[in-house]
């Protein structure tokens, strides 16, 4: 059982791994077509499996030193990462096809779209989760040392606490790998984009914060929030149309 | 041939007014701002954020408000209500003798004293004719005394 600390970790660490952003590797126009060739070559392929940490580690390893040859940096806006935290999360479909991936290398740069290279959990380049799909997650704080103790982490969407947690990790575990599984987490499927930030205060190392943006990709207006919103707004033109409407009467006059 | 007063009788027409419905504009606002957030935010056209939908709503809400008040007004579905009789009441007869008492009495026959016959008298339409045999009458037939 993954503890809850490390999943709130990945959550502000895969969020904050994810959702900030560095200047490292993402340039402007992407990374050249030989890096990014390199970088595809590491997702994960077949039906999507929980890595063991230690694959976990290796894939990030790997991812790194692709990233590493082209480190042309570019601090973009829309989405930061601060802190000695970093990961890496795939995001599958329910047909289990790779649809977006991102990296945070967690030496303070955003992360970076490891599918074209560009700065990741943006405005105009959200991290696409399938609501019907799941997320496989790769995250640390710090890499190569002990990991945060007694912390509390939280994270929030405009100023609204999702979800919250903290644990005193005594035996100063740093790292986890896991799957988010959002068809199995998600009983209400929608569609939207969603600007969240997190962060995971420590009384070792610090802080971790990241903030970015997180599509979630579902069927529209189809889905049950979808038909439940068009049902409201047509219910509200129709009552403006035939109740609201001002009249001509004769009833109360004298 | 005596001389009587009729009462006066106008009928008038209930004139259309403009009715208002701000409140309910206001609340089928709500309804549609909701939806309409809900519609943008699953379209994507907007972000899942909680000003940016409040905003959303509030302007919907406001021109739901406007409609309720400003908007084009429904006609009336039907004609005027039927019209208003007002009346105003009977000058009083200049018969000193004149007793508008209504009384029970019955239509008068033929061979009753006439002289009685000027109690029946009907308050609510103003003076009538007493019926002395069969056809209308005027009632200062007692105007021998």
């Amino acid at each position: 059982m993954t503890p809850r600390w490390i999943r709130g970790a990945i959550g502000v660490g895969g969020l904050v791994l994810l959702v900030s952003g560095g200047p490292a590797l993402a340039q402007d126009d992407g990374l050249d077509q030989a890096t990014l060739d390199a970088l595809r070559a590491e997702t994960p392929e077949g039906e999507p499996g929980e890595d063991d940490i230690q694959e976990g580690d290796d894939r990030f390893g790997r991812l790194v030193a692709i990233l590493g040859q082209n480190t042309d940096v570019n601090i973009g806006s829309g989405s930061e990462l601060e802190g000695v935290c970093g990961g890496y999360a795939y995001s599958f479909d329910e047909d289990g096809n790779v649809i977006d991936s991102a990296i945070a290398l967690g030496d303070g740069t955003p992360p970076i779209d490891i599918d074209d290279g560009v700065q990741a959990f943006t405005s105009a380049n959200p991290f696409k989760v399938d609501t019907r799909g799941l997320v496989q997650y790769f995250g640390f704080m710090p890499r190569d040392d002990v990991g945060p103790k007694d912390h509390s982490w939280t994270i929030k969407t405009s100023g609204i606490s999702l979800d919250s947690g903290g644990d005193p990790n005594e035996s100063g575990k740093n790292r986890n790998v896991g799957i988010v599984d959002l068809a199995e987490d998600l009983p209400v499927k929608f569609s939207a984009k969603v600007q969240v930030s997190g962060r995971l205060d420590s009384s070792n190392i610090g802080s971790c914060i990241g903030e970015g943006h997180v599509e979630f990709i579902g069927n529209g207006l189809t889905d049950p929030v979808g038909l439940a919103a068009l049902a409201l707004l047509g219910g509200g033109i129709f009552g403006l149309l035939f109740n609201a409407r001002p009249a001509m009467t004769y009833r109360g006059s004298s | 041939m005596s001389e009587h007063t009729t009462a006066s009788i106008s009928a008038t027409t209930r004139p259309a007014h403009l009715q208002r419905h701000p409140i309910r504009g206001l609340l089928w606002g709500l309804m549609m701002g909701i939806g309409l957030t809900l519609v943008l935010v699953v379209t994507k056209v907007i972000s899942l954020d909680l000003t940016m939908m409040i905003v959303v709503t509030a302007i919907a809400m406001l021109v739901a408000v406007l409609w309720s008040t400003v908007g084009p007004p429904k006609q009336p579905k039907g004609p005027p209500p039927a019209t208003v009789m007002a009346s105003t009441a009977p000058a009083a007869s200049r018969f000193d003798d004149f007793d508008a008492t209504p009384t029970d009495r019955g239509p008068l026959a033929v061979g009753d004293d006439v002289s009685d016959a000027a109690d029946t008298t009907d308050t609510t339409d103003g003076p009538t004719t007493t019926d002395t045999t069969g056809t209308s009458a005027p009632t200062d037939t007692t105007d021998d005394d």
